[in-house]
């Protein structure tokens, strides 16, 4: 649930009352809140994974080729003008999806641990 | 082993001030979701039949509403996911009871504080144009055929968008941290992403923030896109381990 705000700003600050997917849960309550050691049942180990979508720029040759491809693509002229939000809301999307392969992979983790499911 | 009441495992999402609390909230497995009291505190929990837990989409979502529901009535000491108890007299036994005071003043240092999380990402395009736009050595290298040449580009907008991501997230998290009690910022974001941050606010200080964030996203408007979320429960400020 989320609406955005009236206004100038309107397509450049979304404002969401609360999480407003798996994606802001996930921010919120694996790693987050009170933890109790002994009573913890979820297996720690899979929680690492919550961050595949969380990658810092490194400097690498893939890094820099992709950088390098990207900026060649450029239409300067189009991209001058204002962003539309199709494409903003697009990359949210993209944020969304990795976070969904990062429960999965909790899933598995947590389900090979009990050795049961 | 207490021989009375509930001997199903009890899943706990946190703990709150007996006065006022009640929920109707469904939990993880789909469990109504009760009020467990002792004294002035008030643990939220739930059956499971089994006290193994998976992170299942459904439960987790299920996790933060029953938290962000109890704490739209009162001050709310969030536990992460997967905090389970043998029964619910046990989560009287081995954490109300012995934790009762260290409960007690976490839920008063949080009264009339609220989290309000702020994510901010550059449209990938319109960034990687102003960084064409603002370094001519950039603009010149951009074209060039060659694997060397290529490669000097990459760095230099590797760079230029690393320089640029630290001003901007500075500037953005040092103007929210002035409405703030305390601010928590992750270092670990994704590729176009800049600010990943919660901030603990006084609950009036609310609408000062949104202003805040309005203006940010008005002056970096067209390349960056915020999205603030909240009011929460204080899940980031609240982040400790108990060893028992």
């Amino acid at each position: 649930m989320s609406v955005a705000t009236q206004g100038t700003a309107s397509n450049y600050l979304q404002r969401a009352p609360s999480p407003s997917g798996l994606a802001d849960v996930i921010d919120l309550i694996l790693d987050k809140g009170l933890v109790i050691d002994a009573f913890v049942r979820v297996a720690v180990i899979g929680i690492e994974l919550v961050t595949i979508d969380a990658r810092i720029v490194i400097a690498s040759v893939d890094t820099y080729l992709r950088f390098a491809e990207a900026v060649n693509r450029l239409d300067l002229a189009q991209t001058e003008n204002a962003k539309g939000i199709d494409e903003l809301t697009d990359g949210g999307e993209k944020v969304k999806d990795k976070a969904k392969g990062a429960v999965e992979g909790i899933k598995e983790k947590v389900t090979g641990s009990n050795g049961k499911s | 082993m207490s021989p009375t009441v509930t001997e199903a495992p009890a899943y706990v999402y946190g703990v709150t001030w007996a006065d006022g609390a009640r929920t109707d909230a469904r939990g993880v497995g789909d469990a109504s979701v009760r009020v467990l009291e002792h004294g002035e505190l008030a643990a939220l929990v739930s059956d499971i039949p089994s006290p193994d837990i998976r992170a299942k989409r459904r439960d987790l979502l299920r996790h933060a509403d029953v938290l962000q529901q109890a704490f739209e009535q009162r001050t709310v000491v969030p536990l992460g996911f997967g905090t389970v108890f043998d029964s619910g007299d046990d989560v009287v036994a081995e954490l109300l009871e012995p934790r009762y005071e260290e409960l007690v003043s976490l839920l008063q240092e949080l009264d009339g504080l609220v989290e309000l999380t702020l994510r901010a990402f550059y449209d990938d395009q319109a960034v990687l144009a102003a960084i064409v736009h603002d370094d001519p050595q950039i603009a010149a290298l951009r074209g060039l055929s060659g694997q060397g040449a290529q490669m000097a580009l990459g760095e230099a907008v590797s760079r230029a968008l690393a320089d640029r991501r630290n001003r901007d997230a500075d500037e953005i998290v040092a103007e929210l941290s002035s409405l703030s009690r305390e601010v928590v910022v992750e270092e670990r974001v994704a590729e176009f992403e800049l600010v990943r941050a919660a901030f603990l606010v006084d609950r009036p200080a609310v609408e000062e923030l949104e202003t805040c964030a309005e203006q940010l996203a008005e002056r970096h408007g067209g390349v960056v896109r915020f999205k603030l979320t909240g009011p929460l429960p204080p899940h980031h400020f609240v982040s400790e381990r108990w060893a028992s």
